[in-house]
């Protein structure tokens, strides 16, 4: 104990004694680190969130497509769907896009549907009478909703339309609400001029979830125009876009293990004269083998243990205090309209463990590989100079 | 003999803050999810939403469940495409029936 | 019984290669404790192989070799390596200093693996800095050290882990006369402790210092005489 507690404090000497270095592959390391932990936390969180809210969305989205395109749906169909035993409820849904010229951003319009329920997330209330609205926080910020109450859209026959700001969706429901603009279903047909008697999807209520792939296949039966997405499907998606095998995961990971192929590459092959010189010269003083290996194995460890903690820490602290900041210009993409990542904190300790062991263990290595053939020769090579 | 205790001590600090990150994140799943969590989800069942509001550049990066697969030049995230949130979700994946 | 028996000694360097030589042949010799042995012979002789022999850091092809009667050819590393760390005490002809740390932490590098506790090792060897007298030069680097005060923490290395032997490697080969002597005068201090020494040199200085009691003479790796004062 005393023994190793001595190599250490020599271990540490003699990182110090290169200090620039120590501190440079210290600092790519934990950068390293920061990055990869940063993706994982950040996709894991959206993935435990969106697990849990997206548990909310309808049963089974009725869409039509024309020439293989998804095009509106003629309201009538609800009447044989509806009748389709299991199915409790049908309603149409309104919605669409709309690209705003003047801030170059695109917002989604969407029917608010049914009865006003109040909801947490909202401040204010949801459309009830035509010419009201609600939107959500990002839009409110580009247009200057909150302070004027008002917002003006464009329609489609380019007569520019006054809509009341009833409601300001809460900043925490971002994710979901920061391009909508919520009006009453009869604006949005009335707005967007759609044709009478059509919607743009049908959305199913089916109480029992074992049946939803029948009702669907019977609904696609009944009308082969028709494409029903079911909620398996929904909440499937974004386990795939936030997967590991998501180009989000894959870019970063590679360029992570290329850079650590690079650095091991330079461990394993750089050991110089010196170090050699050196390994010869603490054997022939009286360092055993398992001495010296010890040695290059804890000087290994003090670097990336020390990078790979921090580097979690950093990533935890980035994702979930400074809401990924970074990593969110990343994948902004091209959107004018983003959402600040304000993610309910989630903490994979398998992630973690993971993590630690690919970064730890192939530094350590490539550490302690290259010594251990300087470190089994005879110490007598001091000698012969 | 210093400098080996101090580092001991920085690890263990490091490994206590990583903890402590870890009952952070914990403690908040189980007390967001039973507001705001419980709330978002009310929202998303009222509205009858489908898609997280990332990506709006594009009809399938905002709504990549509503985005058909199967058609023609349809613009799904599988198409090469020149959008970069492209590049960031994965096609989505569809099975024959009775094959997963 | 002699402190270090070398019996019938081959040492063949990159056995089977296309640059094998054979460095000794047939050496037998023996070194009593107590004795101030130096190693004479022009360069390619064998002295350096003979002492890195002596001191453990190599085996031999052939022969044996004992150290207060125990044979240690045949021994595992970590035996050897316990040897080496506690009877043998190592002066280079280079100092094989480390030059980016300081005088004390050179001195306490053969102490780290050692199970004693850090202070007992830094008093250790702090005493023994005293003794050679640069212990105001501690926390200085050794590249900014003069050859004689490397020449000295060398010493210092070599004598704190308290060894019976003390094994030197062309030591004055760097040194001028006055630094020279100065190195006789501590390695007479350590005879007078007890420590045997064996010196590998071709330095006429130290050949006929008065403090040598056997003169050993090597030749094209084979024993050409033994001379005991």
């Amino acid at each position: 104990m005393t023994k190793h507690l001595k190599i250490i404090d020599y271990a540490i000497t003699s990182l110090l004694r290169r200090r620039y270095k120590s501190f440079a592959i210290l600092a790519a390391y934990s950068l390293t680190v920061t990055t990869l932990a940063s993706v994982l936390f950040l996709t894991h969180a959206l993935r435990t969130e969106t697990d849990y809210i997206m548990q909310g969305v309808p049963d089974l989205i009725v869409q039509r497509t024309i020439a293989g395109r998804h095009e509106l749906i003629p309201v009538d169909y609800a009447e044989k769907i509806g009748a389709i035993p299991g199915v409790s409820g049908i309603r149409p849904r309104y919605w669409g896009y709309y690209y705003d010229g003047l801030t170059e951003a695109n917002y989604t319009l969407l029917g608010s549907g049914g009865e006003p329920a109040p909801l947490q997330m909202l401040t204010g209330r949801l459309p009830v009478n035509p010419g009201e609205s609600a939107v959500g926080a990002g839009v409110a910020a580009l247009r200057g909703s909150a302070v004027s109450g008002e917002l003006i859209l464009v329609n489609s026959r380019n007569i520019g339309v006054l809509f009341q700001v009833t409601g300001l969706f809460r900043s925490e429901s971002n994710l979901l609400t920061n391009d909508l603009v919520v009006l009453t279903d009869r604006d949005i047909v009335d707005f967007f001029g759609f044709p009478p008697g059509e919607a743009t999807d049908f959305a199913v209520s089916i109480p029992q979830s074992s049946e939803i792939q029948t009702i669907a296949a019977k609904i696609k039966q009944l009308y082969p125009d028709t494409r029903p997405i079911t909620k398996r499907e929904l909440t499937r998606t974004y386990d795939m876009v936030f997967g590991w095998r998501s180009g989000m995961m894959l870019t970063v990971f590679c360029a992570a293990i290329i850079a650590f192929c690079i650095m091991a590459w330079d461990k394993a092959t750089g050991l110089s004269a010196d170090e050699k010189l050196e390994i010869g010269i603490l054997k022939a003083i009286g360092w055993d083998t398992a001495d010296v290996l010890a040695l290059k194995f804890w000087e290994g460890l003090i670097i990336s243990l020390t990078a790979f903690l921090s580097g979690m820490i950093l990533a935890y602290v980035h994702v979930f205090f400074f809401n990924g900041f970074v990593l969110a210009a990343v994948i902004k993409g091209w959107s004018v309209l983003f959402p600040t990542f304000r993610l309910t904190p989630a903490f994979n300790l398998f992630y973690v463990l993971i993590m630690g062991f690919f970064t730890v263990v192939p530094y350590v290595a490539s550490t302690v590989i290259p010594t251990w053939r300087a470190a089994i020769t005879d110490p007598d090579s001091v000698m012969r100079g | 003999m210093a400098r080996s205790k101090l580092f001991i001590a920085f690890i263990v600090l490091e490994v206590i803050l990583l903890f402590g990150a870890y009952l952070h994140g914990n403690s908040l799943q189980i007390s967001r999810r039973t507001d705001d969590l419980e709330a978002k989800r009310a929202l998303v069942s009222r509205l009858g939403l489908t898609d997280l509001a990332i990506w709006t550049e594009a009809r399938y990066t905002r709504h990549p469940s509503q985005a058909d697969f199967f058609s023609a030049f349809q613009d799904y995230p599988g198409s090469p495409d020149h959008f970069p949130a492209g590049s960031l979700i994965s096609p989505m994946q569809v099975y024959p029936e009775g094959m997963e | 019984m002699a402190l270090i028996e070398v019996e019938k000694v081959s040492k063949v360097h990159n056995p089977g290669l296309a640059d094998e030589m054979k460095a000794l042949d047939g050496v037998s010799l023996s070194i009593e404790r107590g004795d101030v042995a130096v190693l004479t012979g022009p360069s390619g002789s064998g002295k350096t192989s003979l002492i890195s022999l002596i001191g453990c850091m190599a085996r031999p092809t052939e022969g044996k070799i004992r150290v207060d009667g125990k044979d240690v050819v045949k021994l595992p590393e970590r035996f050897l390596t316990d040897i080496r760390r506690r009877r043998f005490g190592f002066i280079f002809q280079q100092f094989h200093l480390i030059r980016e740390l300081t005088v004390l932490e050179n001195v306490l590098l053969p102490l780290y693996p050692l199970e004693t506790s850090f202070r007992t090792m830094k008093d250790t060897a702090l005493a023994i800095l005293h003794k050679l007298r640069i212990d105001g030069k501690k926390s200085l680097k050794i590249k900014n050290l003069s050859g004689g005060e490397q020449q000295r923490v060398a010493i210092a290395r070599a004598l704190v882990n308290e060894p019976q032997i003390i094994v030197a490697d062309e030591p004055t080969a760097h040194l001028d006369s006055r630094l020279a002597q100065e190195f006789m005068d501590i390695l007479k201090l350590c005879n007078q402790e007890g420590k045997t020494i064996i010196i590998a040199t071709h330095d006429p200085f130290i050949q006929t210092n008065p403090l040598v009691s056997k003169t050993i003479a090597m030749r094209d790796g084979r024993l050409e005489s033994m001379k005991k004062k």
